[in-house]
């Protein structure tokens, strides 16, 4: 028998649960990153998923399923593209040359921030102005 | 936009449409990246004032220089003195956003600082009520042609720093990055805005011939029956050994007598104790906020000042600002009790003050209330700019997080104690 053969034998239920576990890692890693990076707290995440934030944190460490309507929800908040938080896609930069180029020179860690900030950027659409707005107005009740 | 108060430079990119981010940066002040919808990135390893300072010029890479791309930010870009043209209307963008003219003008109006008379004190002034350092209100005074070119290097010699501390009676800022907001009588009941850590310098009149002092309210309560601490104690219940005893006689050359061991000692370990120990005099505790400095300054300066400010002002019939406190001050003083208090914490604190005796229980013949919003330090990003539905339940409680706990952003740490009934609560 081919090694070709043996890998596309996927009746072995251990090999099977094996690598769905990996998988749900990484997902359960990705989705921590990007919570991370936009500073929101598991029980922010669980409050807008309505779900316990224990649950939120079985997700994150890879111990918890993700449904499909949770997956878009998260990809939502965290402003990052399902496909990213499952590992398919990167996130394609308009403007990477110049940018690589004009970072050349920074520190490693400024580097880094700035690129993926600039990830971010690129995945995260406009932002929203509804909390400002909100901001505003009660601004303006306290002020009469 | 209220030309007289500090423009909200951070709502202010929220505005335009741009995203706004607070990371932690190495070397860089800031950076503008025109990725997407575009983004302004702030360091958060600068004090707030230099944070506004950045996020305006990036505004300014944005507006003025469309087309040109990216611009990461160092020191000389956005405060030093850069050859490079974009760099240099990017700044004098910042300058005129955070201080504008409107700004500048009430501010110096109200210290009755003219070009001349213009000192340090004004200028820091002028820094501080426009949020921005001290350097950069220096700069625009000369831009808007206040002062000129050498008073502004007369002016750069003076440390903001020690300004500060002469603000606060002489005491360095515990963050000296901070600003100083000197506070008195006149400002009873009113709403001070300040920063995290901003100390806030209340001088009051009290006379102390009375025996009546400005407290506040948790350090007044029935006095204790004394108990004594619990490291004295364990003092009395092990005597020192006997060497230890012979060592310390020696060295404070004590004479007690021989049929008397236990007590000499122990008068001694109480003084060394004293000497040693680097407890300093508990100061009075407020709500929400830290006292960090307890000082009187006696001499003619109680309401003398308040009394002669109005004379000068009727002489002159100058109007008097309607925002303006006119009636006499309550408590007249022998002299003035300063108080310096910090608040670590942001969101509204209310700051109590009564002025009565502490031996008894008589009423305070009077109060002093301070009202203070306290603005936090911003870390990662704009939450309201993550929040597209207002309607959604978990913006307003993680904009509450926010204000509550800043600097505490990532939470892992999961909650063991939560029951299944606390599940079934929030689903």
């Amino acid at each position: 028998m081919t090694d070709q053969a043996q890998a596309g034998d996927s009746r072995d239920p251990t090999r099977e649960r094996d690598t769905d576990d990996a998988e749900q890692e990484q997902l359960g890693a990705r989705l921590k990153e990007a919570r991370e990076y936009v500073g929101l707290l598991q029980e922010d995440v669980a409050g807008a998923l309505g779900i316990p934030r224990t649950s939120v944190h079985a997700i994150e460490a890879g111990k918890r399923k993700v449904t499909g309507l949770e997956l878009r929800r998260l990809a939502r908040l965290y402003r990052r593209p399902v496909g990213w938080l499952l590992g398919e896609e990167e996130i394609e930069l308009n403007d990477a040359e110049p940018l690589f180029r004009a970072t050349a020179a920074l520190s490693e860690e400024d580097k880094e921030q700035v690129l993926r900030f600039a990830e971010f950027l690129a995945a995260a659409g406009k932002p929203g102005t509804a909390g400002r707005q909100a901001r505003r107005g009660a601004a303006a009740t306290e002020a009469t | 936009m209220n030309p007289a108060t500090q423009v909200d430079v951070f709502g202010m990119c929220e505005d335009l449409g741009l995203w706004l981010a607070f990371l932690p940066m190495d070397k860089l002040l800031g950076a503008f990246i025109p990725e997407g919808a575009g983004g302004v990135l702030v360091t958060t390893q600068r004090p707030i004032p230099i944070q506004r300072y950045t996020a305006a010029h990036e505004i300014g890479h944005w507006r003025l220089d469309h087309g040109h791309g990216i611009a990461l930010d160092g020191e000389e870009h956005v405060l030093g003195a850069t050859a490079v043209e974009r760099e240099q209307l990017a700044q004098i963008f910042a300058g005129s956003l955070l201080m504008p003219p409107p700004l500048v003008f009430g501010v110096l109006d109200r210290l009755d600082a003219t070009g001349t008379s213009l000192d340090p004190h004004h200028a820091y002034a002028v820094a501080r009520e426009a949020g921005v350092s001290y350097e950069a209100a220096v700069r625009q005074l000369t831009h808007l042609e206040v002062i000129t070119a050498d008073h502004a290097v007369e002016l750069r010699r003076h440390r903001p720093l020690q300004i500060k501390a002469d603000l606060a009676l002489g005491r360095r800022p515990v963050n000296g990055y901070a600003d100083v907001w000197p506070v008195n009588e006149l400002w009873d009941d009113m709403l001070l805005s300040v920063r995290v850590e901003d100390e806030v310098v209340i001088s009051l009149p009290e006379n102390r011939s009375t025996g009546y002092r400005w407290m506040f309210p948790s350090e007044h309560s029935p006095p204790e029956v004394t108990t004594p601490p619990p490291n004295l104690r364990t003092h009395q219940i092990q005597p020192p050994d006997a060497t230890q005893i012979a060592a310390l006689r020696d060295q404070f050359a004590l004479a007690s007598p021989p049929d008397r061991p236990a007590r000499a000692p122990g008068v001694v370990l109480d003084r060394l104790r004293t000497v040693a120990g680097p407890a300093p005099r508990p100061l009075p505790s407020a709500a929400g906020a830290d006292v960090v400095g307890d000082g009187y300054v006696p001499a003619r300066t109680g309401w003398l000042p308040a009394r002669r400010a109005r004379r000068q002002r009727l002489a002159r019939h100058a109007p008097t600002p309607p925002d303006e406190i006119t009636s006499a001050p309550v408590v007249a003083g022998t002299g003035r009790r300063v108080l310096s208090v910090r608040f670590p914490r942001p969101g509204p604190a209310t700051l109590r003050l009564q002025y009565r005796s502490p031996y008894s229980d008589t009423e305070p013949a009077s109060d002093y209330v301070l009202h203070a919003l306290v603005e936090p330090r911003h870390v990662g990003f704009s939450i309201d700019q993550l929040a597209e539905d207002v309607d959604e339940p978990w913006i307003a409680r993680a904009r509450q997080r926010q204000l509550e706990r800043p600097s505490d952003p990532i939470d892992d740490v999961p909650d063991e104690g939560e029951t299944p009934g606390d599940e079934d609560s929030s689903v």
